[in-house]
């Protein structure tokens, strides 16, 4: 979709928060907030408005330390467990990926690779340099790190892929002893790992990477 | 107040009526403003009832079927996540549970009933409780990696045994279409200016 820019500056640009307003994080209603520190509640639709997401860094580390965590066994432990004419296969998501190049389904070997190894270590890697650069500073392009949070946020689900595969996997090839297959040990902890992940993106909050700059009219395009 | 602030850098906009299938973007970093334009609430509408009968389909019917030794198995999305759970995987099984069927029924529901509620001017206050559970829910509904995990299992099955498509596969496909389209096209702000504030 082709969606016209439509640029509305304020002249001289001004931030909400120096002005004693706060978007509502629900339905982005601007308000006015005094210096209570009670949280005060959008007239709109009620939720708590809050000038910035409280605590965003530390819980945005937690949950990406633990996503890191998580990640270890997630790629060390089998995820699927094949039995075939009485032979069980335990396959990590690697060995799931080169059983897939070497059926010569190329294609999606790269699919699951990417969503499934990549994806995960891209994901934590990105969110734990925004919380750097958000905590200590730096000359790092504001615009494109608001650009990286967005693509994120857009990529992050695509990490849960493997565990609908081995769902369906799991689902139909029920056997007994002829073909049948089991989610192996590594199942939780991928799925954790996903899900850590998409909840440290949510609970960063990326205004925080522009606070500590000064607003200059080069900065506004 | 006529002002709007970036949802990512805080950054205070003016805020107009938009002509219809335009979008405002933050001068300073760029990300889509809350600030609604002109549109046409019926085709949301529409295309949300068409979502719910996708889902309806793609979850009663098979994603797909095997045949070996004289039997004949197949799986629907529900069932799936049942297996995992009997399998001993209760965390997958959730997460399938949550994404595959869950979240997209309560996401297109929730709209429906937002849409529905906002399709006057002065829509009712309690319309900001489907609008809120709509925009939470969008997150966690995933038809399309959904379809993709479905695709992967048909190619690693087709290796092992020989599978068939089922209709829930078709099903989510049309899902994903139509629920990509709302996704890109619901105007959140829009629904949101109609509903009136607290005196």
């Amino acid at each position: 979709m082709v969606a016209r820019s439509v640029q509305a500056v304020t002249a001289p640009p001004a931030i909400a928060a120096e002005q004693g307003l706060a978007a509502c994080h629900a339905c982005a209603l601007l308000l006015r907030v005094g210096e209570r520190a009670a949280a005060p509640r959008c007239a709109r639709c009620g939720a708590n408005v809050r000038v910035r997401l409280p605590q965003s860094l530390q819980r945005t580390s937690a949950l990406l330390v633990a996503a890191a965590v998580c990640y270890v066994p997630a790629n060390v432990l089998p995820v699927l467990v094949t039995t075939s004419v009485g032979r069980v296969y335990p396959d990590t998501i690697l060995q799931g990926v080169l059983d897939l190049c070497r059926s010569g389904s190329w294609a999606i070997a790269l699919i699951v690779l990417v969503a499934s190894v990549m994806v995960p270590l891209g994901k934590i890697g990105t969110l734990a340099g925004l919380v750097w650069l958000a905590a200590h500073g730096g000359s790092a392009d504001r615009r494109q790190c608001t650009r990286l949070l967005r693509l994120v946020e857009f990529i992050g689900r695509w990490s849960i892929l493997d565990v609908f595969v081995d769902a369906f996997v799991v689902g139909l090839l029920q056997f007994g002893p002829w073909i049948s297959a089991r989610p192996g040990p590594g199942v939780p902890f991928f799925a954790a790992t996903a899900v850590l992940t998409m909840l440290a993106a949510s609970a960063f909050d990326a205004r925080l990477l522009w606070d500590a700059r000064r607003v200059e009219h080069a900065d506004v395009r | 107040m006529d002002a709007v602030a970036c949802p990512r850098c805080d950054l205070l906009h003016a805020s107009t009526r938009l002509p219809a299938g335009a979008s405002a973007h933050c001068a300073r970093c760029g990300n889509a403003l809350p600030i609604p334009a002109r549109h046409e609430q019926a085709a949301w509408i529409a295309a949300t009832l068409a979502a719910l009968i996708a889902f309806a389909v793609a979850s009663a019917e098979p994603m797909m079927g095997l045949s070996e030794l004289g039997f004949h198995w197949s799986l629907t999305l529900p069932q799936s996540a049942a297996m995992m759970w009997l399998e001993g995987s209760e965390t997958a099984a959730v997460l399938v549970a949550v994404c595959a069927m869950a979240a997209p029924a309560g996401y297109l529901l929730a709209l429906l009933v937002a849409l529905l509620a906002t399709r006057s001017a002065a829509a009712p206050r309690w319309s900001a409780t489907p609008i809120r559970w709509a925009f939470a829910l969008r997150r966690w509904a995933m038809p399309e990696v959904v379809l993709l995990g479905v695709l992967i299992a048909y190619v690693k099955i087709g290796e092992l045994t020989d599978a068939s498509p089922g209709t829930g596969m078709g099903a989510i496909g049309v899902l994903v279409l139509l629920i990509a389209w709302l996704n890109a096209s619901v105007d959140w702000a829009a629904l949101w200016s109609r509903v009136p504030c607290k005196q």
